[in-house]
């Protein structure tokens, strides 16, 4: 049995952007703790991740282990039925094989999804460690991002000491965008750095990614040519991250 | 779980060596090596294809797709493509790949690729529909050639191009699965041509049991490969092959092969393409004029005009394979159907029954104005005259068929002979070559015929030949054309218009493909005239005479 209502169909829209950059099904794994979702993308160079611990919702009632696998259209076209002030219902409909998500507002509305088969296998998390971090203001990225996009197709991203710098070189030219993690104004509110990583990333992933957030603040990890995280709150206690592999100069794999 | 890798290798192996048997050996002993549930994919990846031919699946991935998923994995320009080309796009990419010049993007996870993860992913682009799956196929096949190996790249482009030139035709394969099963070649061909399905045949023949083999029956709506003839060039010839004849009109027209199943019409190419809907006339033909519940029948379809004269072969092929105006093509070009062949007949197999039999029930359910004329002819002269006669109704040449032979599809044997009526010679000049591909890779093997255009002093190309030249020829004549090139483009080398050979060609055609206007069907380079210059060469104006003298006896359009 899995039961849950949410008051902020805003958390809920988001959560669904976000999820729709990469995927095209989605795998929540719903327990008594609460609702995560860790996927690859189908090219394997991308992961998202999403933890919805139980006190984000109002009312949650789950008493074991269940896959609601989902299409990302469907969910999608449903969220943008939801009224700002809906109260939103969530249930699983074992016997019919359903998930069903109610719009509680004005009139009381409910649609009902079909749920996919589960894969087989789910996905685990790459063992990270990361020699940037730096929180910041999210839409300070999403300039840089668009900015990087202007003549590039990647973006590079550098620290080193209170600086982060970003790059981007195409046929037509190059671009460069940095921040300095000083004083009250900065974009940067905290930048920690050991050695002076640089690694490059394609910006057709980030971009997406970029244009779906909608939090104030992000937190950026990263490491020498290895993956990046990028991760947003929700509401508070939740998160959604991204982990993206990098482009590397030379052909790295071992053989 | 076998690694792509192995498969990989042994394909390249099998490209490597040039005997036909050591060909066979390397894909019978893949076969046998590979876990049984990976044989069907593992016969089919060596005949070069994803999917059977009788599988309805296509993967469609075209060049550009293909390449635009290679973008996502390393950051190359189209001139760094075009460098890396040689002639065959597999390679360059592999050759891409393995170049450490451009950064590349990795994975969060990569797995050696297998031939189950393949199959999947293979699978998961068919199913791909609706929005997003253009962006969906890019990350598959983008994640498919970033865990590929170089070696394994430049097969899976092969195979996702249809583009796999190793030399190992499904007739050779055929007999690889023969062996890596201990099973008779002739059962695994039988098989095949029935199901038109090398992976099912492969995996059937894997267990051991030639029983399995043996239960592949013809059954109505999925076709078989059609039985072929052996070029004979004179009647003479077949009389000396020995045994009884019955001599049939060759058509100048399409094959077809017609499943009938009380009003159900099925329609079938030569390649076993479903034509049933650009010929809605046959169809209509078939529903009245065959008299049977059931039938396989074998025919060839011709375009004629008015009077029933047939036009040349490419009139026939404006209907074929057409899904839009249909109607207003039918009406255009007037297709009539001829049947020559009974392979199934209410409930009983008729491939295993002898010519005449076949001959006489196909009599009973077909009316005459549907069935290609045939003489059963004992001696020479009877044959000769009705050679002849063939040729002033405008059709190809005669058929030759043994009386007591079975109908064994897909196999061009000693049972059925064509003799075909033939231009004469033509002395054309080679203006440019191209490498050839397999085991011809390292000769200049693909050549540019040209005739003379005295008026502009230049040279019009009317077609492309590799077939003629033995082995010793290709190489001398590789070293002669290097000695005279004047540039390359591409797998194009151009040579200085000197050398002049000899060529036969089944027909003459107009065409747009070449700027000359005509083109050549089936040329065949005779003999290298060193004796003549290109000044001695045909011209195109004598080249569109001998076009207008084939129809003498045929319909025109013009």
């Amino acid at each position: 049995m899995f039961h849950a209502t949410l008051d902020s169909t805003s958390t809920w829209k988001q959560i669904v952007d976000a999820l729709a950059t990469l995927l095209t099904e989605v795998h929540f794994i719903v327990s008594k703790s609460g609702i995560i979702l860790r996927q690859l993308d189908s090219s394997k160079a991308a992961m998202v991740d999403l933890v919805l611990p139980a006190k984000i919702f109002q009312e949650y009632d789950c008493d074991g282990n269940y896959d609601i696998c989902l299409g990302v259209d469907e969910l999608n076209k449903i969220s943008k039925r939801m009224a700002g002030d809906d109260r939103l219902e969530f249930r699983l409909d074992e016997d019919d094989n359903r998930f069903e998500i109610k719009m509680i507002g004005q009139a009381q509305r409910q649609f009902k999804l079909q749920l996919l088969t589960a894969p087989d296998e789910r996905t685990k998390k790459p063992s990270l460690e990361f020699d940037a971090k730096a929180e910041m203001f999210a839409d300070a990225f999403k300039q840089a991002v668009k900015d990087i996009g202007v003549v590039s197709s990647h973006l590079r991203i550098a620290a080193s000491g209170k600086t982060l710098t970003f790059t981007g070189e195409g046929d037509t030219g190059e671009a460069e965008v940095s921040m300095k993690a000083a004083g009250d104004e900065s974009v940067i509110f905290h930048l920690e750095v050991s050695a002076k990583p640089t690694a490059m990333y394609a910006l057709n992933y980030l971009s997406e990614i970029a244009k779906a957030m909608s939090t104030d603040s992000l937190t950026l990890q990263f490491s020498e040519n290895k993956p990046m995280l990028l991760e947003f709150p929700i509401a508070e206690i939740g998160s959604i991250s991204f982990i993206l592999a990098p482009r590397v100069e030379r052909d790295r794999r071992s053989t | 779980m076998t690694e792509f890798l192995e498969i990989a290798e042994t394909l390249d192996e099998i490209s490597a060596v040039s005997s036909r048997n050591a060909k066979i050996d390397l894909a019978a002993g893949l076969l046998k090596k590979v876990d049984l549930n990976e044989v069907r994919s593992t016969a089919l990846f060596l005949s070069g294809r994803i999917f059977s031919e009788s599988d309805g699946r296509v993967l469609n991935v075209s060049w550009g797709g293909l390449s635009s998923a290679l973008k996502q994995v390393i950051d190359f320009s189209m001139d760094d493509l075009n460098e890396s080309y040689q002639g065959d796009t597999g390679e360059a990419i592999a050759s891409l790949l393995e170049s450490g010049k451009f950064a590349r993007q990795t994975s969060l996870f990569s797995s050696p690729l297998s031939i189950q993860s393949l199959e999947k992913s293979f699978k998961d682009i068919t199913d791909l529909q609706g929005a997003g799956s253009k962006k969906k196929r890019q990350a598959i096949l983008a994640q498919i050639l970033r865990d590929a190996a170089p070696i394994e790249a430049k097969y899976i482009s092969a195979l996702i191009l249809n583009d796999m030139r190793i030399g190992l035709s499904e007739g050779l394969l055929a007999e690889g699965i023969a062996r890596a099963f201990n099973i008779e070649a002739k059962l695994v061909r039988r098989a095949w041509s029935l199901c038109g399905d090398l992976g099912l045949v492969a995996d059937q023949a894997s267990y051991g049991a030639t029983s399995a083999l043996e239960e592949f029956k013809a059954d109505i709506f999925r076709p078989i490969k059609p039985m072929l003839a052996t070029p004979s060039d004179t009647i003479e010839e077949v009389f000396e092959a020995g045994g009884a004849f019955v001599f049939e009109l060759k058509l100048d027209g399409a094959r077809v092969q017609i499943h009938k199943r009380s009003d159900k019409v099925a329609i079938y190419s030569r390649r076993l393409q479903d034509v049933t809907e650009s010929l809605p006339d046959i169809v209509k033909v078939v529903q009245n004029a065959v008299q049977a519940e059931n039938a396989i029948l074998d025919g060839e379809v011709v375009a004629v005009d008015q009077k029933g004269r047939p036009f040349p072969f490419q009139v026939v092929m404006k209907r074929f394979g057409r899904t839009r105006d249909v109607d207003k093509t039918s009406s255009e070009v007037l297709l009539h159907l001829y049947v020559f062949d009974l392979l199934y007949h209410e409930n009983e197999q008729l491939i295993d029954s002898p010519y005449d039999v076949r001959r006489k029930a196909l009599e009973l359910i077909v009316p005459k104005a549907n069935l290609v004329e045939c003489i059963d002819a004992k001696r020479e002269s009877e044959a000769s005259a009705f050679f002849e006669r063939s040729k002033k109704l405008g059709h190809e040449g005669l058929m030759a068929k043994r009386v007591d032979s079975f109908y064994i599809p897909g196999t061009r044997g000693k049972n059925w002979f064509k003799i075909k009526h033939a231009l004469d010679t033509m002395d054309l000049v080679i203006i440019a070559a191209e490498w050839g591909h397999g085991r011809r890779r390292n000769w200049l093997s693909d050549y540019h015929l040209a005739v003379r255009d005295p008026e502009t002093d230049s040279y019009a190309m009317i077609g492309k030949t590799y077939k003629g030249l033995t082995d010793a020829e290709f190489k001398e004549m590789t070293a002669k054309l290097e000695s005279i090139s004047t540039g390359k483009k591409g797998p194009v080398v151009f040579v200085k218009p000197e050398i002049v050979v000899e060529v036969l060609a089944a027909e003459i055609q107009e065409s747009s493909t070449y700027k000359s206007g005509m083109a050549l069907r089936f040329a065949r380079i005779v003999s290298v005239r060193r004796d003549k210059s290109p000044s001695d060469s045909m011209t195109l104006e004598e080249l569109k005479k001998v076009f207008a003298t084939q129809f003498e006896y045929k319909a025109s359009q013009a």
